[in-house]
């Protein structure tokens, strides 16, 4: 290598410290993607499951930040979760930012304490499923999925206590927001 | 060649070097971790306490002060320090989007005013979830399975879109004039 790219690659490098890049959250760039351990996750492109494939992101642990980052899961129309715990209770789940589509479940949680801020699900089976108490789901949509399954089968269904707030859920087959046991607090939400 | 290529290595650097994004945000990297200046802060990775950790995993001893969790978690393992401790006296504290678990209290700001939480998970926590003195907003956070009380304010606070589940009790809004909406249960 000539001394000139040994000296170009060596300001580049300091370049990349100068700008003090922090670590970054660990990138989700497929389907199939299995969260084994507590952290800040963020998708880094749209994610669409391939023919036999399982389902699209799998929660396996508790303190779970996932940064949809806009990107879209997109089931493909086949039987499987963009995001499940496969029923597991773990607790503190966050997911932000981002759309599921054409899922069975579009979201489909049994953990406790889970923070929904800004996701659509739309044009699933069922829209956001979260089997737990302690939740809230909040300026989030849910439209169009289309309730074809037993039990899992709203735009957005709640154990109690819970609460939605600010959540617009419409042209869904079976119940807009439902709520299961007593305590859910539902304001502000176009749910009818 | 040679010089139009070390001109443009140049050019992207000093941009680069130029750019909002690389006004750098102090990373918080380690438990023990004190701000004493007002400014901006993001976490770049979770952060676990240890035992002889005093005070909070990140101690915040300065007004005006922003810290983003980034999604990350601070775990202190009951270990006996707050997740994060405002002082006394301090305002103006903004912490966001991140999960705080098994510390004593997860947010201790019972003496600061003007606190904005917002996006806050406390969980699991050996006291308090999130306790924050007056003037303070708490807005879509959740408190679940905290010994003590999920959220504490001293009013004239405002706590919004916050589920408070599973802990000792869930509200505690200590005087006159808090504002309350969307609050479960």
């Amino acid at each position: 290598m000539s001394s000139f790219f040994k000296w170009a690659l060596g300001v580049i490098a300091a370049a990349g410290l100068w700008s003090g890049a922090a670590d970054a959250a660990t990138a989700i760039k497929a389907c199939g993607a299995q969260i084994d351990a507590p952290g800040s996750y963020v998708v880094t492109a749209n994610l669409t499951v391939r023919s036999g494939g399982g389902d699209c992101i799998t929660v396996n642990s508790n303190y779970v930040t996932i940064d949809l980052g806009g990107f879209t899961i997109d089931c493909a129309g086949q039987n499987v979760s963009g995001i499940t715990d496969l029923t597991v209770n773990y607790h503190g789940v966050v997911v932000r930012n981002g759309k599921i589509t054409r899922c069975a479940k579009g979201l489909y949680l049994a953990s406790r304490a889970i923070l929904v801020d800004g996701v659509a699900t739309v044009a699933n089976q069922a829209g956001m499923y979260l089997g737990n108490s302690g939740n809230l789901v909040t300026r989030s949509i849910s439209n169009d999925n289309t309730g074809s399954m037993t039990i899992v089968r709203d735009g957005i269904f709640l154990e109690c206590p819970s609460a939605a707030v600010e959540n617009t859920a419409l042209g869904n087959t079976y119940q807009s927001i439902r709520t299961d046991q007593a305590g859910c607090v539902l304001t502000s939400n176009l749910a009818p | 060649m040679r010089y139009v290529l070390l001109a443009a290595v140049f050019a992207a650097w000093v941009v680069a070097a130029a750019s909002p994004a690389a006004a750098k945000t102090p990373a918080i990297k380690s438990c023990g971790s004190t701000i004493t200046a007002s400014g901006s802060y993001v976490l770049s990775r979770n952060l676990v306490g240890r035992p002889g950790n005093t005070g909070g995993c990140i101690n915040v001893s300065a007004s005006h002060v922003t810290i983003d969790l980034a999604g990350y978690n601070i775990d202190c393992q009951s270990n006996g320090q707050h997740g994060i401790a405002v002082a006394a006296g301090k305002s103006d504290v903004t912490i966001r989007n991140g999960t705080i678990s098994q510390c004593d209290e997860g947010i201790s700001a019972d003496g600061a005013t003007g606190l904005w939480l917002e996006g806050v998970l406390t969980l699991d926590n050996n006291s308090h979830g999130i306790r924050v003195g007056a003037n303070s907003t708490v807005v879509r956070c959740l408190s679940y399975g905290n010994v003590g009380y999920g959220i504490m304010a001293q009013c004239p606070s405002n706590v919004q879109s916050s589920v408070a589940v599973a802990n000792y009790n869930p509200f505690y809004l200590n005087g006159v004039g808090c504002y309350t909406e969307s609050i479960t249960p």
